[in-house]
């Protein structure tokens, strides 16, 4: 017999090692649960149709959008997915993501912002970039992000995710 | 150390000196049947916990409700362990509230000085037939749906105001998109407060008169 240890000593460490034991099983349980699933999973492999290459007009960036299925939680939801395509030949395409890299905000393509030629302005902080994507002024920290593009019978693909 | 960060605390706050007056009882013989009160309140603390967590998921309308019950048990991580408890619980803590009522009638402990823990405990059983009724119809499936509909039969024939006191609890005069939302309110906000409030007070009785023992012959 170990005269430190007392009936009540024993009697109280066993409680709480008890307890610990049980909210282990239930505590960590319940935090998976809550996590939930890793992450929203779409239908497709990341490849989107966004336009018609013959729909992009040479020189000038056209906003494209399409819906794809995204299961958020218990819902099937249609999301949008947007992109600013480029091209000066019809058959090479660049990609820009529409989303401001400062806060989120949507840009637009707007004539005449950086040395008389267009610019994507995002009204949110009056961030600006120049028609490659590339920070001219505002708070932006980094330039727009580029999407993966492939061009397969005519139609054009991008990789939003 | 220890002793005297708590002397700390006990002096601010008074945490200490409270958790030892409500722990550090002298208690009289007491039997395994005297188990049952604090088994009854673990599985209502088991109850709550996973009740919380299932309503970050559970969304209470007919379009919804199934199609989210089927998401947590096939979907989530967890999902179908976490039901299942909350399932079985129900169950349990009727079986035990019982099982401890019964404790309590066995040792005559229901007498002076302790008939209102006794009321209040009686309160608390009628509270946990109505969560288990108010959670019975949120899965909405056919089970859910026609069970809660005989019983809502059952509360019409209630002498005078059965066809009032059902339509308040339907929200209407059958069993609709109204009556879910009524039920999920009552089931997650409603029914758990009044039960954690009547069982801070019996808890408080039974404190406050101390657990009786055992009664033995000639007592
Ligand atoms: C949610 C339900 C309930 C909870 C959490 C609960 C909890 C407890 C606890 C922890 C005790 C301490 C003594 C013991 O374990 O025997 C107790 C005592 C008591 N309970 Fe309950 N109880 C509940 C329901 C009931 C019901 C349904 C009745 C009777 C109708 C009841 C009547 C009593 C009485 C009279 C005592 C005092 C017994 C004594 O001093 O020895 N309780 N309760
Ligand atoms: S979000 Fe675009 S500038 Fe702030």
């Amino acid at each position: 017999m170990n005269p430190d240890v007392t009936r009540r000593s024993f009697l109280s460490g066993a409680i709480a090692g008890i307890a610990g034991v049980v909210a282990t099983l239930l505590g960590l349980p319940a935090a998976r649960f809550l996590m939930g699933r890793a992450a929203a999973t779409s239908n497709t492999d990341g490849w989107v149709r966004v336009a018609a290459a013959d729909s992009v007009v040479p020189g000038r960036p056209t906003l494209v959008t399409a819906t794809v299925e995204k299961q958020q939680g218990w819902v099937a939801a249609q999301t949008q997915v947007a992109a600013y395509l480029k091209t000066e030949d019809g058959a090479h395409f660049e990609a820009l993501s529409n989303v401001c890299t400062h806060l989120g905000c949507r840009v637009t393509l707007q004539d005449g912002l950086v040395g008389g030629n267009p610019g994507f302005f995002c009204p949110c902080h009056d961030g600006l970039f120049d028609i490659d994507g590339a920070v001219v002024s505002g708070p932006v920290p980094a330039p727009l992000e580029r999407f993966e593009v492939m061009v397969e019978k005519g139609d054009v693909f991008v990789r939003t995710i | 150390m220890a002793g005297r960060l708590e002397e700390w605390v006990d002096e601010r706050l008074g945490w200490p000196s409270a958790i030892r007056s409500a722990l550090l009882q002298r208690v009289p013989r007491l039997s395994w049947g005297h188990v049952l009160g604090s088994a009854t309140l673990v599985t209502l603390i088991i109850l709550i916990l996973t009740g919380v967590l299932l309503s970050f998921s559970y969304v209470p309308s007919p379009d919804e409700a199934h199609t989210t019950v089927e998401y947590i048990t096939q979907e989530l991580p967890f999902g179908a362990f976490i039901r299942n408890l909350h399932h079985f619980g129900a169950s349990a803590l009727v079986v035990l509230s019982i099982a401890h009522l019964i404790r309590v009638i066995v040792h005559g402990a229901h007498k002076y000085p302790r008939e209102f823990t006794w009321f209040t405990g009686v309160v608390l059983l009628l509270l946990v037939f109505a969560a288990g009724f108010t959670g019975s119809l949120l899965p909405w499936d056919q089970n859910a749906f026609w069970a809660t509909a005989v019983r809502m039969r059952v509360i019409e024939v209630t002498p005078g105001i059965g066809d009032r006191l059902a339509g308040v609890l339907m929200g209407g005069e059958e069993l609709s998109a109204v009556s879910l939302v009524r039920f999920f309110i009552a089931h997650v906000w409603v029914v758990p407060s009044l039960i954690v409030t009547v069982v801070v007070m019996h808890l408080r009785l039974v404190h406050k008169h101390g657990i009786s023992g055992v009664p033995r012959r000639g007592e």
